[in-house]
Order: C-alpha cells, then sequence, then structure tokens
C-alpha cells in the first residue's frame, strides 16, 4: 500500500516537474530505482579506481626510461596532502549528488513514512 | 602567416608577420572551442522551457563575450609559456602582433560587456554564473591549478562546465539539483576529453613545465584514469532519466553516444602498454566534442517530444 501510494505520488510529482509537456515518456518508477542503483555502483567503482590509480602517480610518476620518446617529463607536486584533497572533493560533490538525486526522486515516500495514507489514494 | 620561427618581438615591426586585428581580436576568443560552449549553454535552456528566440540570441551573445573575454585574460597570463609551445606559438601575443595590455584590456572589457548584457537584458542569477565561470578560468585553472597540480584540468573543469548553469538561469532565474546535474556531466566529461589531448601534447608541455596528468603522472596511469572517468561520465548522464528530469528518447541517445565514448576509451586503454596510443586518443578527443554536442541536444530534443 505504502509503496502504491509512493509511485502515484512521484509519478504526480514527476508530472509537476515538467509543465511543458505531460505526456512525454518518463521511465517507469521501479525502473528509475534500478537505474539509480546502477549508476551510484558505476561512479563509486569507478572513483574508487580513479583514486587508486591517482595514488599511483603520486608515487610513482612517469617512467621515463619506458618510454624515451616522450620528453615531456615533469616533477610531480610535493605537497601530497594539497594533491589527495583536490583528488577527494570532486568525489564528495559526486556522494553530495547521488543523495540529493535520491531524496529528488522519493520526496513522497519521505513524507508518507510517519504517516497513514487514506486508502483510496494509489487506487 | 605565422610560425615555429615567429619569436616574441613586438619592438621589430619588420620580425611581426601582418594580419588583420580583427582576425587577432577574434583568435584571442577561441571561437572554436567556444561554439562547444555555446551548444552546452543553448541546450539547457530548452531542457529548462522554453526560451525566446530573443533570450536565447542574447544568452549566446552574452556567453560568447564572456567565455571570450577569459580566453583573452587567459592568453595575457600564459604568454610566457605560450611562446614556448609549438601548439599557443602563433598567438597574438607570442608572435608579437599584439600587445599584453592590450590583450588584457580586450578580455577584460569582454567580460565587463557580457555581465552588462546578461545582468541587464536576462537576469542577475545568469550574469553571476557566468562571471563565475570567468572567474573560475582566469584565477582558479589559469592562475592556481594550471601549473601547481596534474589535477588541474579534472578541478579546472568546473569553469568550462559553468555553461549548462548560465543557460539553466537564463530560463528559471535559479539553480537547482538538475542544472548542478549537467554541470557535473561537462565536469566529468573535460578529464578524459584534455587527456586524450595531452597524451598527444606531451613535449609541448613538458617543454613549458606544465604538470599535465600524462606528464606528471605517466601515459599509463592517465589513460586508466580516462577509462574511469569515461565510465563514470556515462554513469552520470544516466541519472538524469532516473530522477524524472528526462525521458526514454534521451536515454537511448544516452546510452548510444556514450557506448561509443567508451569504445573510444578501450581502445586508448587497450593500447596504453603498447605505446600505440596517439591514434585512438585523437580519435577520442575528436569524438569527445561531438559526444558532448550530440548529448545536450539530445536532452534538448527529449524535452520537446
Amino acid at each position: 500500500m505504502r509503496r502504491q501510494c509512493a509511485s502515484f505520488h512521484i509519478s504526480e510529482l514527476a508530472r509537476l516537474r515538467h509543465p511543458v509537456s505531460s505526456t512525454r515518456v518518463l521511465v517507469a518508477t521501479p525502473l528509475a530505482d534500478l537505474l539509480f542503483y546502477i549508476v551510484a555502483a558505476l561512479i563509486a567503482v569507478s572513483q574508487a579506481l580513479i583514486l587508486r590509480s591517482t595514488a599511483r602517480g603520486m608515487h610513482h610518476g612517469p617512467d621515463a626510461a619506458a618510454e624515451p620518446s616522450r620528453t615531456g617529463v615533469v616533477p610531480g607536486p610535493r605537497n601530497v596532502a594539497l594533491e589527495w584533497t583536490y583528488a577527494i572533493v570532486p568525489a564528495i560533490g559526486l556522494a553530495l549528488l547521488l543523495v540529493f538525486a535520491w531524496r529528488t526522486m522519493h520526496p513522497a515516500v519521505m513524507q508518507v513514512e510517519g504517516v497513514t495514507p487514506p486508502a483510496t489514494i494509489g487506487t | 602567416m605565422t610560425g615555429p620561427a615567429t619569436t616574441n618581438a613586438p619592438d621589430s615591426p619588420a620580425a611581426t608577420p601582418t594580419r588583420p586585428l580583427a582576425a587577432d581580436l577574434l583568435s584571442l576568443t577561441k571561437p572554436r572551442i567556444i561554439s562547444l560552449l555555446l551548444v552546452t549553454t543553448a541546450m539547457p535552456m530548452y531542457v529548462a522551457g522554453s526560451p525566446s528566440l530573443l533570450t536565447v540570441f542574447i544568452v549566446m551573445v552574452g556567453g560568447y563575450l564572456m567565455a571570450g573575454g577569459a580566453n583573452a585574460v587567459n592568453m595575457y597570463f600564459d604568454r610566457d609559456i605560450d611562446d614556448v609551445m609549438a601548439r599557443t606559438r602563433s598567438r597574438p601575443i607570442p608572435s608579437g602582433r599584439m600587445a599584453p595590455q592590450a590583450v588584457m584590456a580586450f578580455g577584460v572589457a569582454s567580460a565587463t560587456a557580457a555581465t552588462f548584457l546578461l545582468g541587464r537584458f536576462v537576469n542577475p542569477m545568469t550574469a553571476i554564473l557566468a562571471l563565475g565561470g570567468f572567474y573560475c578560468y582566469v584565477f582558479v585553472y589559469t592562475r592556481w591549478l594550471k601549473r601547481s597540480t596534474p589535477q588541474n584540468i579534472v578541478l579546472g573543469g568546473a569553469a568550462g562546465a559553468f555553461p549548462p548553469l548560465v543557460g539553466w538561469a537564463a530560463v528559471t532565474g535559479t539553480v537547482d539539483i538538475r542544472s548542478v546535474l549537467l554541470f557535473l556531466i561537462v565536469f566529468y566529461w573535460t578529464p578524459p576529453h584534455f587527456w586524450a589531448l595531452a597524451l598527444n601534447k606531451q613535449v609541448d608541455y613538458g617543454r613549458a613545465g606544465v604538470p599535465m596528468a600524462p606528464n606528471a603522472w605517466g601515459t599509463r596511469e592517465t589513460i586508466d584514469q580516462m577509462l574511469w572517468y569515461s565510465v563514470l561520465l556515462v554513469a552520470l548522464t544516466l541519472l538524469p532519466v532516473a530522477i524524472g528530469m528526462l525521458g526514454t528518447p534521451y536515454l537511448v541517445a544516452a546510452l548510444l553516444l556514450g557506448g561509443w565514448f567508451l569504445r573510444g576509451a578501450w581502445l586508448v586503454w587497450r593500447q596504453r602498454d603498447s605505446g600505440e596510443w596517439s591514434a585512438p586518443a585523437w580519435k577520442l578527443y575528436k569524438y569527445s566534442l561531438l559526444y558532448l554536442a550530440l548529448l545536450f541536444a539530445a536532452m534538448a530534443v527529449d524535452r520537446h517530444l
């Protein structure tokens, strides 16, 4: 019942968010949830791999001997803490985006969590 | 016209190649780069609503002046390294065709005109955001990050991601999660796009002492990160569908365009140990330009279907 209620509210809100046309082809809520989970997982994994690669790059730097034709080696920065800050700030931004995206998708769920919905809603 | 042999000789007219001033002023604005910025400004306007043609026109003019001004000021601050890089040696300042102070004045005047135009004829939020992009490019990227960290393109990419915010604000007068999402799409598009170019310009950047990722981290780590950033980017482009901002037509376009982008990044990644990554990196760089334009066009089309 609660799920039906949430679905009703989300679809209504989706229509309200799109005043230009009410006939647009929007993805159904369960599918949207699934899409969100997939996106969140991909973002988490790729961000972790980016951080791992950043750590390797900071510690090892370019292998000039292995790349004799690439003569553009520039010494990396020495302030490791600052470099980590630069690397982590975008990751925090992404985490915040996912939180706000989830809250945008489920405002009705949060509203009805503590309220018993009327029996007629969602029918 | 101008070639690699041209030196920085503003006091010797005989050595200064002749070129119409208008052509030099236009080149200061980097029109080819701005054309993509304008696409990522205009399309969000149609995602946000149904703007009048006049509003779109004013935002395009204001956006061009602001971005052009930022590019000119960038050339002023980077005049020392522009002179030692083959790619930038023929620009107006290093080639001696324009005085640095004149270039700075042109950039500031252009940005000032843009601020007035957007603030007076669109809305204050649009002008503030456009000016924010200007400051981000000039001070955060050019003056702070570019010469100090290999993360310059990652964080500095924020400057190039302002246009969707500007376009959105021009229609709605505000910024919300949907416009921030568009901002982040451009933000995360920037590293694989620019590093595909930087891979092929390592000698240039090395000569100038700019710590671009391939120069400071090495090609292997850079190519690794290009692939992971590409995965992240394509995932991010699906989020507008999940939050109900865009629909199925856009989802199909994002998957097709993103799939091709991932293929390009994969082809570069596959050659990371063989050293044969140059050609696939160039292909990825060129495709990334088309990708962003088509992705944003798909957003606008979806919104008005």
